[in-house]
């Protein structure tokens, strides 16, 4: 998917939303692959727009129905993965991370996208310590106020759970390595 | 549902080739093996990569990630292995720790990637570090699995999942 397609299938999706007789907003926060290239001008393309439930309750229960329902209609209609709208990243690390309010940033009818600051995508990125992740902190990293792995470190600590910290602690110190030199090396 | 392009390992090599972002185009290769494209496992990795139009330093490393990515995936998940990944020209000459490592004096980070490279990788002469495959699918298996064995407790379930996770992946 390119950056305007993502767009097109929100856009799809808020209107299938709508069809469904579904008003009250549903709010979704945008992380991954679709954040990377819509709100960090990464270049690049993906195959899913990864996204984080921003509330819960009984009208979202609802909405989440209607979300699935629609997301599928959509990928039969575009020949699109199942998963393209994909919930998964949030099942699996809910226990260590806190969840940014975020910004306003489209309103398709009642499906209303969120975007969390770039610091917290950053915090995602260091928790997942992939290759592919360190490169999207590279181009992250100078669009936020980081400079430092002392700033790098202010930033995980608010957005990752304590227990989280102590238990990827290896992971979370081999990616700062990567970015901002080994501790044992000193800042850059 | 099957998309309409089926991404293949040697499709991700062309599109690597082509000037795609590397971890984008076997992001799209690594959606179609644990997911949709998930039943036809050896059809996604047997065709061999193909030759770059430019041979470059870029293409070679990443000819080489590619191979060594199919043993190693092949390797994990019980699947046949290609012959095509044997070819010497999927070892590098010299150590390739990857693009994402700018100072390579920092004895700390090599070091790290040394140790956690998987052998498939480290054999071709790539030091990539471990969790290079790591996904979202296959923990959501693992979660659901968890609970068919009975657990209820959601620690007991977080940890099943990630035991399995660091047992194929890398801590």
């Amino acid at each position: 998917m390119q950056a305007q397609e993502i767009e097109h299938y929100l856009a799809e999706l808020g209107a299938a939303l709508q069809d469904q007789g579904i008003n009250k907003p549903v709010r979704l926060l945008l992380i991954g692959g679709a954040y990377m290239m819509l709100l960090a001008n990464a270049p690049r393309t993906t195959d899913d727009v990864d996204i984080f439930w921003i509330e819960e309750g009984e009208d979202f229960q609802k909405a989440r129905q209607g979300l699935r329902d629609a997301a599928q209609t959509i990928a039969g209609r575009y020949a699109l993965p199942p998963n393209w709208l994909n919930y998964l990243t949030q099942m699996f690390i809910y226990d260590k991370i806190t969840m940014p309010r975020g910004k306003l940033w489209r309103r398709y009818g009642p499906l209303h996208v969120y975007a969390p600051p770039k610091e917290y995508v950053f915090a995602l990125k260091i928790l997942a310590g992939r290759d592919k992740d360190i490169a999207d902190c590279r181009i992250l990293l100078p669009q936020t106020r980081i400079r430092t792995r002392k700033q790098a470190q202010r930033a995980l600590d608010r957005y990752l759970l304590p227990g989280a910290l102590q238990e990827e602690v290896a992971t979370i110190q081999s990616a700062l390595d990567v970015l901002f030199r080994s501790e044992s090396e000193g800042e850059p | 549902m099957m998309p309409k392009t089926i991404h293949t390992m040697a499709r991700a090599y062309q599109d690597i080739c082509a000037g795609e972002d590397p971890w984008t185009a076997l992001g799209n290769f690594a959606n179609a093996w644990y997911d949709y494209a998930r039943d036809e496992r050896f059809a996604l990795v047997g065709e061999p990569l193909g030759k770059p139009g430019r041979d470059t330093e870029h293409t070679r490393h990443w000819a080489a990630f590619c191979a060594a990515s199919v043993e190693f995936l092949c390797d994990r998940y019980e699947v046949p292995c290609p012959a095509w990944v044997r070819d010497p020209f999927y070892i590098l000459s010299t150590p390739w720790y990857g693009d994402i490592i700018v100072n390579l004096d920092d004895v700390v980070v090599l070091e790290h990637r040394r140790k956690t490279t998987p052998a498939p990788f480290a054999r071709r002469n790539v030091f990539c570090g471990d969790r290079l495959y790591q996904n979202k699918y296959e923990l959501h298996e693992w979660l659901q699995e968890a609970r068919s064995k009975g657990l209820s407790d959601p620690r007991d379930i977080w940890r099943y999942a990630r035991q399995r996770e660091a047992f194929l992946h890398g801590a």
